[in-house]
């Protein structure tokens, strides 16, 4: 199941990438040009979205789902876009987990940008934020826990169903 | 900088926050980078800025501390240094530790460092010798020239060498100085 993890600057070049198929490719190689194709898409979402509504939610939610699979953003008051792109099968992901997801790898660029020897505006190359990104591409492409949690509610034949709408749940509660 | 309130709990318009002052010396010794290119011109410059600022922060330190008397050898020194000296300016308390047999030398271990919070070094080995708190080095050496002892202070380990994760700065007795006559007079 493939997945990536992408940085756009502000002014839409592309900062950094990783993805889970090739985790060691230099950022514009053409392996990740496939993926690199879906967030430029998801690039006009973005500015739709912040043009519509005067929010200051950083988190922007689903973006957009195309040829199996699904992309989360999340843009920086800087107007660095993140973007998780996950290839989805059955497995569905909490909004809150995005959510934290983001707010990880939002913390990771800040530490990043805050090394004196590193280039901003340059294609990030730090051990720190590598080591990040391949934490949260194993949470995505191998969550146990999510999909143990699919399986007992499709086995209980419950009415609940794992999306956004969900608001306010824990990992481990289920009321039906 | 160990507390941001002054008197009476109002905050100290003097002191600054953690992070603007690590950001501060990132920059500045990248800044210095650029300007020099040579990473040991790089570090000898370094030492000559702490050795600067410690010569001045000596003052204030005994200024603040008046109890502070004579030290009658170099542990009760290192004791001062690391509990009391670290603990007003920086804020941390290093270790104390490796003396060697004559007790002339010791290391102090600095984990955190504040200053290297947030560095990584790019790893195409341009910046293998540099030091980056070498200004804390020259910072204890010019403190403790003007008390009148001559020590020869230097880098060990720092966070990006080897595997370590710690800076430890390795401390040696020289001598004590002599009041020469300046020169110029007779």
């Amino acid at each position: 199941m493939a997945s990536c993890i992408a940085l756009v600057a502000k002014e839409n070049y592309p900062l950094y990438i990783k993805t889970v198929i090739s985790p060691s490719q230099s950022v514009l190689s053409e392996q990740n040009l496939k993926y690199w194709y879906l967030i430029h898409t998801c690039l006009d979402v973005i500015d739709e979205k912040l043009r519509k509504v005067d929010n200051k939610d950083l988190y922007l939610g689903l973006l957009y789902l195309i040829e199996d699979y699904r992309i989360y953003g999340y843009v920086t008051n800087t107007k660095i876009k993140i973007f998780i792109v996950i290839e989805s099968s059955n497995q569905q992901f909490h909004d809150t987990e995005i959510k934290i997801m983001f707010k990880k790898l939002h913390a990771g660029y800040i530490s990043t940008i805050n090394n004196p020897f590193c280039d901003i505006g340059k294609t990030i190359v730090s051990k720190k934020f590598e080591e990040l990104v391949k934490t949260m591409l194993q949470k995505v492409t191998n969550p146990i826990m999510n999909s143990s949690q699919t399986a007992i509610l499709t086995s209980n034949n419950s009415q609940q169903s794992l999306t956004s709408t969900n608001s306010g749940q824990g990992t481990g509660e289920y009321t039906i | 900088m160990s507390k941001q309130t002054g008197k009476y709990g109002v905050p100290d318009p003097r002191k600054i926050s953690y992070e603007l002052f690590t950001l501060t010396y990132g920059s500045f010794v990248a800044q210095i980078i650029q300007d020099y290119e040579d990473i040991d011109e790089v570090n000898k410059q370094l030492d000559i800025i702490g050795h600067n600022m410690g010569v001045r922060m000596i003052e204030d330190f005994l200024a603040r501390n008046p109890q502070i008397g004579r030290c009658s050898d170099l542990r009760e020194t290192a004791e001062v240094l690391s509990k009391q000296a670290f603990k007003m300016f920086l804020g941390i308390q290093p270790q104390v530790t490796n003396w060697n047999s004559t007790f002339d030398e010791f290391s102090l271990i600095i984990d955190p460092n504040p200053l290297t919070e947030f560095v990584e070094f790019p790893d195409d080995g341009k910046y293998d010798n540099l030091c980056y708190s070498q200004i804390i080095c020259g910072a204890i050496r010019g403190a403790l020239e003007m008390v009148q002892l001559d020590v020869e202070c230097n880098l060990n380990t720092e966070q990006h060498k080897g595997d370590s994760t710690t800076t430890e700065i390795r401390i040696k007795y020289k001598g004590i100085i002599q009041d020469a006559v300046p020169i110029g007079e007779d």
